[in-house]
């Protein structure tokens, strides 16, 4: 019954002589973990490269262009075309393309020889149904409203493809870039992650939710085979974990780490920080609700708003750029006069509140419930605050911040957060909730929607323009405005190679390698 | 006994009918939904009713839970609205990895939490009363996630002793395997014996004032044999229903632990299931707890009633 | 006396020896009860731990007055260490982390003081309602199995995505997330001391059960739920905790002490003192607690 204190110390000595055992006698995890960081002397070919990321990968949303699949859907997917650097779209899958002078016809030509990961060989009549399934609502496609315009999808052969649009599309090249090709009989093995089927240099074997998943070289690859022998991706929750597996050199690559965490290795060169895709973090209000109904007090508050503290104190000045903007400046036709539209000046905000008999308003402040978005709030009520108005914060966790959003309702005042994705503006228009219809700023007067039309109908010599035009009127109208734009950052060792990025910001592994 | 255990079953499906029931509705009534979790943030209205109405969850509630339960009853959990997977499939894959957390922690715990409270109740100097209790006072008020972080910086980062972060099952490999739970079955250990430490010592220096006590010691008996027959013996039926309790708490411990050291089990994934509202799934993961709950609260009685003759297992 | 009264089938977990009194009667006065607890606050844990609890109270209610600019003093000396004007640092947006640890403690005080109680005497009342009925007791005793059983963090999430977040919600998760602590622990004094001789005899003299539950189990009950409440103040702050974090608690910019520690922890590579400040507060606020039940505890068991 009750222990004797012999042993009761008995026990305890036998637990300690079991862990000592198993410290000193057997391997030590420790050593192990470290022989991983200190790579296999100057290999190039072959090896493992581990990936790790804050949130569960979402297979089942592969249309969606979530950041969660970042980690692999571009070296496991692939699109018909390809940003560069110049947002110049690249062949990928389509090798050729030629449009009709009305702008109303395109003649695809795909890549011959492309194969499967299941062994069989991509037709047109892929990339047709892959084009459907972005076009179906029920994939929650970003780009998929674009596929909606099409009046038809014509199959010629096995490798063209006539698409008729219903009015020009210049952003066709948005929906190219994120639609992954994939074949028919497989698409039901996406939902649960059990068959995913794509066209890339690796190939999908396994998913843990929540916990793993693990990649391998596709051999058939069409192109040049890819360097690493696999890839196994570990989702950490926590940051202070995520920081700790790159430390012990569990981890070579790491997503979505928390910015603080990313500055303490910057610092370290056995690291490397790249940038990749842009998020922007808009302050929007709702134009139907006092005070601001009155443009005075959309205006007073972008002024009042300490953009630099901001990009400072929450996301780090490396990780950020203050601008006004929603568009990133390697978008042709990028208005660079205006992007500090508004400057930080608190006493100009003071007399436009006066002018709009503001001050003192009462004002709810929603907000995205996570670290960085609720600083953002924070600092804003504290600018709020000190230009008069008497400003209250909502923090709305995730779930319930989407289900408002999506219906538009976010209150007299919203901080957001939206992935600016590596598309073109005139994609964003109709797929930010900011600025498409239905927006929580209700905003859609006659004018803005005659702005809009011009860009999107705009030829190459009015671009510009009309992008200089249409930014202006939104800037000015403020019914909503960007404070910083964060620019998503991924931290590898420095033994890893050869890793690139879409322009969403996702993984490209086919040339990656670890070496020396 | 078995009778006394067959009296209970009852009971027990009517807790977890009752359970199923709340766990069904409670989820149900945040905002969000599952679709919504899918869609993404940036999504429109159309495309999350279509991927509700693709889900099944434009249904009417009742009609929801009586496809539920019907399922249940034939031994299928149901399908997880994120995963697309089977609900069992889920919580199989994470189970090992939570079990191995909690057994090694529920050891941790009863020695550490008896060990401490019968130094701070009975130890023989005074020191190593005060240090006892000293200790105990300072445990019981650092947060579980503070312990942690003092055993990865110790164990991980100053003395590269331990790993730290990840894990390897015990099936898999029992060396590796127990070098990675080491850490996180200790920090949840150590979160959860103060409390018993601290009921135990209690209960024995109020016990030292009872009159078989005195009896005992004017028969002549050594300290030690007082100390540990008679106070001990009659003071641990209230560490054992301590004990008893903090069974259903090793579960949201390891939620906690689970993810500061970068382990895959069940409590990450009730979190991951509730933060993108995956209902079936969290809704027999909280039958699960609530199951394990009543049976160490069973577990409970019955040791009692081995470990005291006076008390008899009755309904 | 048979101790175990075949009349009365109970389960007994031993827990007789919690409560313990030379003599079955004891002096039940009120008067004579508050000398005695008073008493506590003669011995060197009740002073210790008395004087801790005062300071930390009056710091809190002081807050404003020592520290009137408030909370929300941000600026550009973000993450600081320690140093002479800021004695535990600034935050991440520049704030002072003593002032805002400070008005913390005056945010979780104001939690506790309500909730806590509450859980005791609801739980307590619950757990002891197998004296008037035994049916009831049962079935109590499932519905805070239930309770008990449920995840934390998703019971605390439900309860206050239903209600709405904010001061009242957290009270009430925690309320009910204590119910089953009380509850469990009184109905195990309770079947402990049906099992004594006085109250076998009491009954036998015909004494009502609700005079028996009140003037003889009750007092003799009180004293683990002291060891169990300093437990659960701890438990409580981390509810809050949890909850605030991810927006369902307090609301930003207000500061409570589970909100710096979980703000805290994401800066603690780059700042290590900033969880240093609220962590010791709570180390202290948790440690007068328990010294003072100690004190309680001695004083009031020892005879």
């Amino acid at each position: 019954m009750a222990m004797t204190r012999g042993a009761k110390a008995l026990s305890l000595i036998a637990a300690l002589g079991v862990a000592t055992a198993t410290l000193s006698g057997c391997q030590s995890a420790v050593q192990l973990e470290d022989k991983k960081s200190e790579a296999p002397a100057e290999i190039v070919a072959g090896g493992t490269l581990h990936l790790a990321q804050a949130g569960d990968l979402a297979p089942m949303s592969v249309m969606a262009e979530r950041a969660a699949n970042g980690s692999w859907a571009s070296s496991v997917l692939e699109t018909l075309t390809m940003y560069d650097a110049d947002m110049t779209p690249q062949p990928v899958l389509a090798t050729d393309w030629t449009l009709s002078d009305d702008g109303l016809t395109m003649q695809l030509t795909l890549r011959e020889g492309v194969k499967f990961h299941n062994g069989r060989e991509m037709t047109a009549d892929d990339v047709k149904f892959s084009i459907e399934l972005s076009a179906d609502p029920a994939n929650a496609a970003q780009v998929g409203f674009i596929a909606r315009t099409f009046t038809s999808i014509t199959v010629d052969s096995p490798t063209q493809l006539t698409i008729e649009f219903g009015a020009p599309t210049p952003n066709v090249f948005d929906l190219f870039e994120q639609t992954p090709i994939v074949p028919e009989e497989a698409w039901k093995g996406f939902a649960d992650g059990s068959s995913i089927i794509g066209t890339g240099p690796f190939a999908f074997d396994s998913w843990s939710p929540g916990a793993e998943a693990h990649l391998s070289r596709y051999d058939d690859y069409w192109g040049e085979p890819a360097l690493l022998d696999d890839i196994e991706i570990a989702v950490i929750t926590d940051s202070t974990a995520m920081l700790n597996a790159v430390r012990s050199g569990r981890a070579d690559v790491a997503l979505q780490m928390q910015p603080v965490d990313v500055t303490s290795l910057q610092a370290d060169s056995s690291y490397k920080v790249i940038n990749t895709s842009a998020s922007a973090y808009p302050m929007g209000v709702s134009v139907e609700v006092a005070p601001f109904d009155k443009k005075e007090a959309r205006q007073a508050i972008q002024y009042a708003v300490d953009r630099e503290r901001i990009a400072e104190q929450v996301l780090g000045n490396d990780a950020s750029r203050v601008t006004d903007l929603f568009w990133e400046p390697t978008v042709p036709g990028y208005p660079a006069d205006l992007e500090n539209y508004y400057s930080y000046d608190p006493e100009k905000a003071k007399d436009l509140l006066e002018q709009a008999g503001a001050v003192g308003a009462e004002v709810e402040i929603t907000t995205l419930g996570l670290p960085a978005n609720t600083a953002v709030a924070e600092i804003v009520r504290n600018n709020l605050e000190e230009v008069g108005l008497k400003p209250t914060l909502n923090v709305q966790e995730p779930q319930a911040w989407d289900a408002n959003q999506v219906k538009g309702e976010l209150g007299a005042m919203f901080l957001p957060l939206h992935g600016l994705g590596g598309v073109q503006p005139v994609t964003l228009l109709d797929r930010l909730p900011s600025l498409r219809e239905g927006n929580p700023s209700h905003f859609w007067t006659d004018e803005y929607v005659e702005l809009r039309t011009d860009l999107i109908t705009a030829t190459e010599d009015e671009y510009a323009d009309a992008l200089h035009a249409l930014t202006e009127y939104v800037l000015d109208e403020a019914f909503t405005g960007v404070l910083v734009q964060s620019i998503s950052q991924v931290v590898t060792t420095a033994d890893v190679n050869g890793i690139s990025f879409t322009s969403r910001g996702y993984v490209l592994a086919g040339d990656a390698s670890i070496s020396e | 006994m078995l009778k006394f255990l067959a009296k209970k079953i009852p009971s027990i499906l009517l807790v977890l009918f009752a359970t199923s029931i709340i766990a069904f509705l409670l989820p149900r009534m945040a905002p969000g939904d599952p679709a919504q979790a899918v869609a993404g943030s940036d999504a429109t209205e159309e495309q999350v009713a279509a991927i509700r109405a693709a889900m099944g969850l434009d249904k009417s509630l009742f009609v929801q839970y009586l496809d539920w339960l019907g399922g249940f009853v034939r031994g299928d959990l149901g399908m997880s609205f994120v995963y697309n997977r089977p609900v069992s499939e889920l919580i199989l894959d994470r189970a090992e990895s939570t079990i191995e957390l909690a057994l090694l922690a529920s050891v941790f715990m009863i020695v550490l939490g008896i060990g401490l409270g019968v130094m701070g109740g009975a130890a023989r100097s005074k020191t190593a009363r005060v240090v006892a209790d000293s200790v105990n006072t300072l445990l019981i008020a650092v947060p579980a996630f503070v312990v942690g972080l003092l055993l990865i910086i110790l164990f991980g980062v100053v003395w590269r002793l331990l790993p730290v972060s990840g894990e390897v099952s015990l099936s898999e490999d029992f060396g590796i395997g127990f070098q990675y739970l080491l850490l996180p079955a200790l920090a949840l250990g150590l979160a959860l014996a103060p409390g018993i430490a601290r009921l135990l010592q209690t209960t024995m220096l109020a016990t030292q004032g009872e009159d078989f006590v005195d009896l005992a010691r004017a028969k002549g008996a050594s300290p030690r044999r007082l100390t540990y027959r008679h106070v001990l013996r009659t003071s641990l039926g209230a560490s054992i229903v301590a004990i008893g309790m903090r069974f259903g708490e090793l579960f949201g411990g390891a939620i906690i632990i689970e993810a500061i050291f970068a382990r895959n089990g069940l409590g990450q994934l009730i979190v991951q299931a509730v933060n993108s509202r995956d209902y079936l799934l969290v809704q027999v993961l909280i039958m699960a707890a609530v199951l394990i709950a009543v049976i160490s609260q069973l577990l409970t009685e019955v040791v009692l009633a081995a470990m005291d003759p006076r008390i008899r297992l009755e309904d | 006396m048979d101790r175990n009264d075949a009349t009365r089938p109970v389960t007994v977990p031993s827990t007789q020896v919690l409560v313990t009194t030379r003599n079955a009667q004891r002096l039940l006065t009120p008067n004579a009860t508050a000398r005695r607890y008073l008493a506590a606050f003669r011995t060197p844990r009740g002073i210790v731990g008395g004087i801790i609890l005062v300071l930390l109270v009056a710091l809190a209610l002081l807050a404003p007055v020592i520290f009137p600019g408030g909370y929300d003093q941000q600026g550009r000396g973000a993450l600081a260490a320690p140093n002479l004007t800021h004695l535990f640092g600034t935050d991440e947006l520049g704030r002072d982390i003593l002032v805002r640890t400070v008005y913390g403690l005056r945010m979780d005080l104001s939690i506790i003081i309500v909730a806590v109680p509450i859980s005791v005497v609801v739980g307590t009342a619950l757990g002891l309602l197998g004296a008037l009925s035994h049916f009831a007791g049962s079935f109590v005793q499932r519905v805070l199995d239930i309770i008990l059983g449920f995840p934390g963090v998703v019971l605390g999430l439900c309860i206050v995505l239903i209600i709405g977040p904010g001061w009242t919600s957290l009270v009430i998760a925690i309320a009910i997330t204590g119910l089953p602590v009380f509850g469990r622990q009184a109905r195990a004094s309770l079947l402990e001391q049906e099992q004594r001789e006085y109250v076998t005899a009491a009954r036998a003299l015909g004494v009502s059960k609700r005079t028996i539950l009140v003037r003889h189990i009750l007092p003799n009950s009180v004293d683990p739920i002291l060891v169990n409440a300093a437990v659960f103040v701890v438990a409580a702050i981390f509810i809050e905790a949890g909850l605030s974090i991810i927006g369902l608690g307090i609301q930003p910019p207000e500061p409570s002490l589970g909100t710096l520690l979980n703000v805290g922890m994401r800066f603690i590579e780059q700042s290590p003192m900033y969880i240093l400040g609220p962590t010791l507060v709570l180390i202290l606020l948790s440690m007068s607690f328990s010294l003072i039940s100690d004190a309680l505890n001695a004083t009031v068991t020892r005879k």
